[in-house]
């Protein structure tokens, strides 16, 4: 996958007092991780809400379903229930890799919306028909190494959903590796008036004076919004990269 | 991308088997269009009754020229014969179908011979 721009997701995920800026809707967040905890679900077989397990028929689709925990199909796998524990944001960044690999994937961030991933110019996709486009596989990204191919940046208090589509001539139960890392991490705050401690910080994250991750918290063309709830509780300023540039540092 | 890996060939390995008959006997439909279909065995089981000869045609895109791949195949009345005879490879297949093929067996004496494809595709 090296070379050409599609990484094993490990390569990807930040380390404790990593720096990140994190693209919403309303604007860039600046962070530190300060934790950081593997989460995996291996091998994770693919469930109903009643927790039966999904065996989608050959050149047959699966309607959108949660990542359910199997012990408890109440629970979505992909859920951060709080926008803050033990007193920290946190969210979870991660890639799935699924089998077999004839099995299409499309994911909708968050659930219900639109399939991201596609062609700008091209109309919506459609898995109930196995679209050729929107989806990835175990191919893109395998069981056994999940890569960005879809990464995974998911905010407290949304669900992620999945569409599958078997374009094999026979039945299968789609198995993923639910690879994430948890993130605790110290919201930088900018002062968009005078100096403020954090705006060199700030700044030189922008600038790219210092090494930081870049996640877009959705999907490219549409990041998620915080929403009212998240910005509060994590008492967040979300700026524009030219405002984060433009601090006054001292 | 990637190649596609020896699991993934594997995942695609499909078995298919029908009984030839002195008609033209498909495997299967016509291979996709978007699709290359790799052979890489076929085994043919004598009938217990008498010995018969077989052969394996491809059926060309244009639906009307017949291109033997494999004929004069002598199969004794207790006989299992596969092919290729020094054993099958996922990686090296007898026969390459482009999308439009069509992949036949026929039966020139006796009713029938049962017949077993074995083949994945390049894509799914």
């Amino acid at each position: 996958m090296n070379g050409k721009g599609i990484s094993p997701i490990v390569e990807r995920l930040l380390l404790p007092n990593h720096l990140m800026a994190l693209e919403f809707r309303e604007g860039f967040l600046f962070a530190r991780v300060l934790r950081r905890r593997m989460l995996h679900y291996k091998p994770y077989s693919l469930i109903n809400s009643a927790g039966s397990v999904i065996n989608i028929a050959a050149a047959s689709a699966q309607a959108e379903v949660w990542l359910r925990d199997p012990r408890n199909p109440k629970n979505d796998v992909l859920y951060l229930d709080a926008t803050t524990d033990q007193g920290f944001p946190w969210l979870l960044h991660g890639a799935i890799g699924w089998k077999p690999h004839q099995v299409f994937v499309y994911p909708r961030i968050p659930e219900g919306a639109d399939i991201p991933g596609k062609f700008p110019n091209i109309d919506p996709i459609k898995p109930s028909a196995g679209d050729f486009t929107g989806y990835y596989s175990g191919h893109e990204s395998p069981y056994d190494e999940p890569t960005d191919f879809m990464e995974y940046v998911i905010r407290p208090l949304i669900h992620i959903g999945h569409e599958l589509y078997n374009q094999d001539a026979r039945a299968h139960n789609p198995v993923a590796n639910i690879l994430f890392a948890l993130y605790h991490f110290q919201l930088f705050k900018p002062t968009l008036t005078g100096v403020g401690p954090h705006n060199r910080i700030i700044r030189d994250i922008t600038l790219r004076h210092v090494p930081a991750a870049f996640l877009t918290v959705g999907f490219t063309s549409h990041p998620l919004d915080l929403g009212d709830t998240v910005i509060k509780d994590w008492d967040a300023v979300p700026i524009k990269l030219t405002e984060a540039e433009a601090l006054e540092v001292g | 991308m990637p190649a596609l890996t020896k699991e993934e060939i594997r995942e695609r390995l499909q078995t298919v088997n029908v009984f030839i008959t002195p008609a033209y006997t498909p495997f299967f439909a016509a291979v996709p269009e978007r699709k290359i279909r790799f052979v890489v065995a076929i085994t043919l089981f004598g009938d217990a009754v008498s010995t018969r000869e077989v052969q394996i045609v491809k059926l060309e895109e244009d639906l009307t020229t017949y291109t033997p791949k494999y004929t004069k195949i002598s199969l004794a009345p207790p006989e299992k014969l596969q092919l290729p005879i020094e054993g099958k490879d996922l990686e090296n297949p007898i026969i390459t179908l482009e999308g439009g093929t069509r992949l036949y067996g026929q039966l020139t004496a006796g009713v029938t011979v049962s017949a077993t494809c074995e083949y994945w595709d390049n894509d799914v």
